[in-house]
């Protein structure tokens, strides 16, 4: 089975937040007023912000300064948190090590919220809006498991979302392989924020693939987690910078 | 049919359950003013969604988890005073063991409606039944609080049986016809028959067995909720003692608040109700701020000590943070409760010409603490200089202990004024300590900015409004039964009796 | 590898714990027995005979 995996390397990053960007077009993130924005309402599943997250960014005095950023989409976490505390199952980890969210099961006790140690789950405090001209370029794409909305379909309000590896483009993926009649690969899917990286700092592939170029980046001495003793497992990797 | 309750008792306990007074109708009406406005701004939050109230990320939780705990915490009076005493066959738990018990049952049932009120989705609760997980722990709590609900309603209604029957013996000639029926239907053709009491004594005592571990898993389980995720400030093996001991300790205090309103609602009640049992669960009080002081230094003490980096800033939020006033207002409250119920004990009756125990000295010296309590909470710029602030706590502490001498020997005369008072405290305080274990965690999050949490008016009036459903439907139950265990109390006079002639 | 989910038995426990619905049963059966046993002890006390005088006076004498 293909465990999917991102790997990325902040060597490389910019800081452009071009993935936050792509992300939220690729899956239909409702955009909030800057008001909502400053309480903490704005919903980024790819999130790009300083680090060390708790003290001023920007470390020495001028000139000789120095910041350092990070980007943040979901860790698909092998031992997720947020999938032990669901009681009604919204969220699971599929076979191929994505952690996904059913919007129509979800019952919005925010639970999951809470426990994911990164923050990376979303919810949404109102109806969803767009104006109107952004509201033409949503994205039609959605998807339908049992009958159940996932991915980039747009979600009511008072359930929990997150980024789910753009896991309907791998869907479209594997049927376009099919209708073609050949064997799907690993390399025809990517994210959005992959594809839109700037600095070609991110990665997408299967891990346990030792061949494909994520499974050999995890094996860099500069391979890392993100809060390594959280106890959850986090998958997406990160090459450390310096 | 012969029966020993004498017409001095019906007058008292059976005949205020048909008279629909002015005074009844005022309070209703109290009650309902006080519930519409937060069911109207709840009505709003389920048609705008839950951006109405405060809540954020990663504050995804608030007023209204607060309040579940704190409800949950209060239900605990009718398992420790009705089934512990019942089982160590304490004589004066028998006038209050109905109302502990009724407590018990509203209490879980306004928590419940608290859990639902927080929901993104309240009309999905049904997937809860359709597609529960066993791993997660709500679905554990939703298991607890259930079985709890569900037996505390079987116990109390145990309990009532033989009242009940009482009530469809005895019905005045007016009484409306569905009420007689309703009571018809609930005794169950109750008889008194001599094997129908040995039956009922029998099951009594097995639910009181059985509940009291119920209780404690309900609180545990809550308390598992928050200790088994990863969040710092929340893994902490002594958090489900301590809710438990905070939720002994809330609801013995909402019981003496509860028993003091029915007692000047109902004048006859003090007959039954006495001061002894203020001063004997008043001891069990003493005790139970004793352990919950214990449990907080744990709590406080290890991380204050270890400094790890994730934990420690949530406790110095506490300490000197955002959450002082709320931290250090509870400890307060707690210590200011504790020296009421105590203190009283160490002096005398006789009057004294000591200034420190004159009314005086105790009203103006805690009319200035609270004053420079607020000016500190208020964070003045003016005020912002360090030996100013430094002198301000100084200054508070001493006059803070001048204003516990003062009240003491005012609190010597006045037991049950001055049990309120504390209860009320410690209510208070307790609701705080559940915000303080909630708030800290939530306002920092590992990857997101330190956050606050203010909450709106939703949040407020919401939480106002369950208090007042809380109060609702305690009124409307003793208007239907009878708010002391009639059978108790005879059955406690014939023991008296059989005692005395030994 | 010692890994206990690689154990049927475990898998069994993990399936349980982890299946949607599993825990509503759970839930159920909990409910369900114990409305059960209230609903019986309800039945057992009322269907007591009457054994000679019956009398509300308390303590019964036995």
């Amino acid at each position: 089975m293909t465990n999917w995996c991102m790997v990325i390397d902040l060597e490389k990053c910019v800081a452009c937040q071009g993935c936050s960007i792509a992300c939220r077009m690729e899956n239909n993130t409702p955009v909030v007023s800057p008001e909502e924005a400053k309480n903490g309402r704005a919903i980024r599943w790819n999130d790009v912000f300083p680090l060390p997250v708790h003290i001023a960014p920007d470390q020495g005095e001028y000139p000789n300064v120095k910041t350092h950023y990070s980007t943040r989409p979901c860790m698909h976490c092998k031992n997720a948190p947020c999938v032990k505390v669901c009681p009604v199952q919204a969220t699971f980890i599929d076979e191929e090590g994505i952690v996904r969210q059913n919007y129509d099961r979800c019952i919005g006790c925010r639970f999951c919220t809470v426990a994911c140690p990164y923050g990376v789950r979303y919810f949404n405090w109102s109806e969803p809006q767009w104006e109107e001209t952004l509201a033409e370029y949503r994205n039609p794409d959605q998807l339908s498991v049992n009958g159940s909305l996932e991915g980039p379909a747009v979600r009511p309000v008072g359930v929990v979302e997150k980024c789910t590896y753009c896991v309907h483009r791998l869907v479209k993926a594997r049927e376009l392989a099919k209708v073609e009649g050949r064997e799907f690969r690993a390399d025809e899917y990517v994210p959005a924020c992959v594809q839109t990286c700037t600095g070609k700092a991110r990665f997408f592939g299967d891990l346990d693939d030792p061949d494909s170029t994520v499974s050999q980046l995890s094996k860099s001495l500069r391979a890392t987690h993100l809060l390594e003793d959280s106890g959850a497992h986090p998958k997406t990797l990160y090459l450390a910078e310096g | 049919m012969q029966q020993t309750l004498t017409l001095h008792d019906r007058d008292e306990l059976i005949t205020p359950l048909y008279k629909f007074d002015r005074k009844f109708w005022m309070v209703i009406a109290f009650l309902i003013a006080i519930i519409t406005p937060g069911m109207l701004l709840y009505v709003r939050q389920l048609v705008l969604g839950l951006g109405v109230t405060d809540l954020n990320r990663p504050v995804f939780w608030g007023a209204y988890l607060v309040n579940f705990i704190f409800l949950i915490g209060i239900s605990m009076a009718g398992t420790v005073i009705s089934a512990v005493l019942q089982l160590l066959k304490v004589n004066w738990r028998r006038p209050i063991t109905r109302i502990a018990e009724s407590l018990t049952v509203f209490g879980l049932m306004t928590a419940g409606l608290q859990i639902i009120m927080d929901m993104g989705r309240p009309d999905r609760l049904i997937n809860t039944l359709l597609y529960g997980r066993l791993q997660a722990p709500l679905m554990w709590d939703i298991a607890s609080l259930t079985l709890y609900l569900l037996t505390a309603v079987f116990a109390l209604y145990l309990q009532l049986i033989p009242d009940i029957a009482l009530l469809r013996d005895t019905a005045p000639a007016a009484a409306p016809e569905w009420r007689k029926k309703l009571y018809s239907i609930l005794s169950l053709g109750w008889t008194g028959a001599k094997e129908q009491w040995r039956r009922l004594e029998k099951a009594i005592t097995v639910v009181s067995v059985f509940i009291i571990p119920i209780g404690i898993s309900l609180h545990t389980v809550t308390s598992w909720l928050f200790s088994t995720t990863v969040q710092p400030g929340w893994k902490s093996t002594i958090l489900g003692p301590y809710f438990v001991v905070g939720a002994i300790f809330s609801g013995i205090g909402l019981l003496f608040i509860a028993v003091s309103l029915a007692r000047e609602y109902n004048k006859h009640l003090k007959e039954y109700i006495t001061e002894t049992f203020y001063i004997n669960l008043g001891w069990i009080f003493i005790v139970m701020s004793a352990v919950w002081f214990y449990f907080t230094l744990n709590e406080t003490l290890v991380v204050v000590t270890e400094q790890e980096t994730l934990e420690f800033p949530v406790m110095a939020s506490k300490l000197f943070g955002q959450f002082a006033p709320a931290f250090w207002g509870m400890n307060i409250l707690m210590i200011a409760a504790t020296w009421i119920l105590v203190a009283p004990k160490f002096v005398s009756d006789k009057p004294t010409r000591n200034p420190l125990l004159q009314t005086v000295t105790g009203l103006v010296a805690t009319g200035i603490s609270v004053i420079l309590f607020f000016l500190l909470w208020l964070q003045l710029p003016a005020l912002s200089d360090p030996n100013i602030q430094t002198g301000l706590i100084i200054a508070f502490v001493l006059l803070f202990i001048v204003a516990l001498f003062g009240v003491t020997k005012w609190m010597k005369t006045r037991l049950i004024t001055s049990t309120v008072i504390a209860s009320a405290f410690v209510l208070f305080g307790m609701w705080l300590e559940r915000w303080n274990i909630l708030m800290p965690t939530l306002t920092h999050a590992r990857l997101i900015p330190y956050t606050t949490y203010t909450p709106t008016i939703t949040e407020i009036a919401v939480t106002i409004s369950t208090f007042g459903i809380l109060t609702l439907m305690f009124v409307v139950f003793y208007k239907f039964f009878p708010s002391i265990s009639i059978w108790e109390v005879e059955e406690g006079r014939a023991l008296e009796q059989i005692a005395d002639r030994r | 590898m010692n890994f206990p989910l690689e154990q049927p038995l475990f898998q069994f426990f993990y399936w349980l714990v982890n299946t949607a619905g599993v825990g509503s049963a759970v839930v159920g059966l909990l409910i369900g027995a114990a409305v059960t046993t209230f609903a019986l002890t309800l039945r057992w006390i009322a269907s007591a005979k009457d054994m000679g005088q019956e009398s509300y006076p308390y303590p019964p004498k036995h």
